[in-house]
């Protein structure tokens, strides 16, 4: 009973650590920010410093804070929406200084000018969206200023000379070696195998009154303040972003942090921890399946021996990835992964061609009367795609009423009404759906396959 | 975080909400009646098919992780699929290129078989990690279905364009083949090749539908309100704009959201 308590507590607090970091902070709704970008300013703040010495007291650290900014971002707020009219012509500001004249259907994101709005009223804003029928224009008069902040922190290490702890020089062009503090000179990349600058690479800086100082910079760059954004790329992508990295013309969303984000390495690591041990049991199970196959000898046993073979040499083989140290190891890493591997998989992708077309004759039987619908629709569809779809209705195109009779038309107006409106209605069941799975996990309501035994 | 606003927000809390309160009026003991979905049924009809020969059965729960919505619906089918299968001795055969899969499908299959009093039925070598591709995977599948001569296959889960890799071969082999995917893409070609197909939001109440638990059969019917509400708020959006001014419909932008 208290395993089953156990899960479903862990299940609870992950999912309440998703929901706090990724859904919260751009949810709420009186400190959450939306605009674009209209200006950031950044200005200094008092630096500071720290230092002290690791457990041996030999190495000495010395954190100091190098940048320390605040920066205010001017964000457009409010939104006028503008009727995306035919041959309606706007003032957009040019990459040149001054106004040139648009039609409205050429306005990109992040565009500044004039614009109409429904009533036929001058309206100065930055586009934030165009689609086929608007466009909205964030209004410069609704602006409000974000203050957010970051800092830079330098960590340099000092490391007496005669001090026998190794590091590793890494110097581009030279080969790894591990070396004592007094072959190190300025200039020198090294990595470290002990704290506390365990597997980071530093720079040796100085080497002077006895000490190699070795600087990492740019080392942390910390999110400071209560503040988190979320930038929406071209892609219509959202990522969050680094404070330092706003500028000027990007369409983001500000709120209010749940300093959550900085558990996100730990997290992850967590999870590629319960990967790679996964990966040990799909391999166990290769080689239980294949191991009994060889002992029992049970037909084509053969191909369990090839498949250790295969994963020796590919083990082998995989040695020589981005190897460019050794010859060998990256040759047979060529042979075995571009030069047979990616064939072989490209082979593979073929044989769909010669599903698609069994898989389509077999639908396109007319055996009933939606599969005569789908038939005629697919066909139109097909052919509306093709030139020989728009050469055969072309003519049609002549005569005023009968012109929405193409055959790329009528494809058009299938795929983007019908075909569109099932898709959408699809999406919101799904959603729905999705929600009660998550919930159910969530909460530990789910029944069937692990929540309703006594562990 | 695409819309995150406000107006989404109430929505999400709303929904969450709904299904909530059914699930806990359904388990207080409320009769709740749904629908009947024709691809779930057929699964006791599959597995009676396979008994029937009997041949084993093929199991696969898609391509995806096990984070995915999808994966997770199909590992509660894996289940009712087991324990089937040990209610009528029919051995099931698992197979995946995700690693994380196997020791949860094992659990899965171990559990079901347990709880119809068969352990003795679960062998860690059905449960197969056949290759780190999926592509080599659905090759391998083809390979498995004419070896082992399986009846029935399943295929619920997450897919992506190997769909039909995965069930073409067993179309010609003359298996019986119930898919289920809420990758709307992949819907036509699991359609064009097996014989029944559970789509999209179906895929999701699977477990719902087969378990036929309180819990699960609250929170479907939480789904439906949720659909109800949003079908109205499309109607209304739809009349403002056929019937109402620019300024009506902007006013509604603000206060719906959702609409844009």
């Amino acid at each position: 009973m208290w395993k089953k308590r156990l899960i479903a507590t862990v299940t609870f607090i992950a999912g309440l650590y998703f929901f706090l970091e990724y859904v919260v902070p751009p949810m709420v709704p009186a400190r959450t920010r939306q605009g674009v970008i209209q200006s950031v300013r950044s200005a200094p703040m008092p630096k500071v410093a720290k230092r002290w010495s690791d457990k041996s007291g030999v190495v000495e650290v010395e954190e100091r804070t190098v940048v320390r900014q605040r920066i205010d971002a001017r964000l457009v707020t409010r939104t006028v929406t503008v009727p995306n009219r035919p041959g309606q012509v706007v003032r957009r500001e040019g990459e040149q200084a001054g106004l040139e004249e648009v039609r409205l259907k050429d306005v990109r994101a992040a565009d500044r000018g004039f614009f109409l709005s429904g009533r036929e009223r001058r309206t100065r804003g930055v586009v934030l969206e165009v689609t086929r029928d608007r466009v909205d224009v964030g209004v410069l008069g609704g602006v409000s200023t974000i203050r957010m902040a970051y800092q830079r922190i330098e960590t340099t290490l000092s490391i007496p000379i005669a001090s026998e702890r190794e590091v590793t020089r890494t110097t581009k062009g030279d080969t790894p070696e591990r070396v004592t503090p007094d072959k190190l000179k300025p200039g020198d990349t090294v990595t470290f195998k002990w704290r506390p600058q365990k597997g980071k690479t530093g720079t040796v800086s100085k080497v002077e009154g006895g000490k190699v100082l070795v600087s990492f910079f740019p080392t942390v760059i910390v999110p400071y303040g209560r503040l988190v954004a979320f930038r929406t790329r071209s892609t219509g992508a959202v990522e969050s972003a680094a404070a330092e990295s706003l500028e000027a013309g990007e369409l983001v969303r500000i709120g209010p942090t749940t300093y959550l984000s900085r558990m996100l390495a730990s997290v992850n690591n967590f999870l590629t921890v319960l990967g790679a041990m996964a990966w040990g049991m799909g391999l166990f199970s290769l080689w239980l399946v294949h191991s009994m196959n060889i002992r029992r000898r049970r037909p084509e046993w053969y191909l369990g021996v090839i498949v250790f073979v295969a994963i020796g040499f590919g083990a082998v083989a995989g040695y020589g990835f981005g190897n460019e140290e050794v010859l060998w190891a990256r040759n047979l890493n060529d042979v075995v992964f571009e030069h047979m591997l990616l064939p072989m998989g490209s082979t593979v992708f073929s044989l769909l061609a010669f599903y698609m077309a069994s898989a389509a004759y077999r639908s396109f039987k007319a055996k009933s009367s939606e599969a005569i619908l789908m038939m005629v629709s697919a066909l139109i569809i097909m052919l509306g795609q093709i030139p020989v779809g728009m050469w055969l209705t072309e003519w049609l195109g002549h005569y005023k009423y009968v012109d929405a009779l193409q055959l790329p038309k009528i494809s058009q107006w299938i795929l983007y009404g019908p075909s569109s409106a099932a898709v959408k209605g699809m999406w919101f069941g799904m959603m729905l759906g999705a929600i009660a799975v998550g919930l159910r996990f969530w909460l530990s309501l789910e029944r069937g396959a692990f929540f309703d035994r006594e562990m | 975080m695409e819309h995150a606003n406000w107006q989404i927000f109430t929505l999400i809390v709303a929904m969450s909400f709904l299904i909530l309160y059914k699930i806990f009026s359904a388990r207080a003991g409320k009769k709740i009646y749904i629908r009947r979905i024709a691809g779930l049924n057929e699964i006791d009809e599959a597995v009676g098919r396979a008994t029937e020969m009997g041949r084993p059965m093929l199991f696969h729960p898609g391509v995806d992780t096990i984070t995915t919505i999808g994966t997770l619906a199909a590992l509660g089918v894996l289940g009712h699929v087991a324990r089937l299968g040990a209610r009528m001795s029919t051995r099931l055969i698992v197979i995946t290129h995700i690693p994380l899969i196997v020791p949860i499908a094992e659990d899965v299959v171990k559990q079901s078989y347990t709880s119809e009093g068969r352990p003795e039925m679960f062998d860690a070598e059905d449960i197969r990690f056949l290759a780190a591709g999926s592509d080599q995977v659905a090759l391998a599948a083809a390979n498995l279905m004419a070896k082992e001569q399986t009846a029935s296959h399943f295929f619920f889960g997450e897919y992506d364009y190997t769909s039909l890799l995965y069930t073409e071969p067993g179309q010609h082999h003359g298996a019986i083949q119930i898919a289920g995917t809420n990758q709307y893409y992949q819907i036509p070609f699991f359609i064009a090749s097996c014989d029944y197909t559970v789509i999209g939001e179906e895929l999701l109440a699977a477990s719902a539908y087969l378990t036929r638990e309180a819990t699960m059969l609250g929170s479907l019917i939480g789904q439906d309100y949720g659909k109800i509400i949003i079908l109205a708020l499309m109607l209304v959006g739809t009349l403002a704009v056929t019937l109402g001014t620019q300024g009506v419909r902007i006013a509604l932008e603000k206060v719906i959201g959702v609409y844009k």
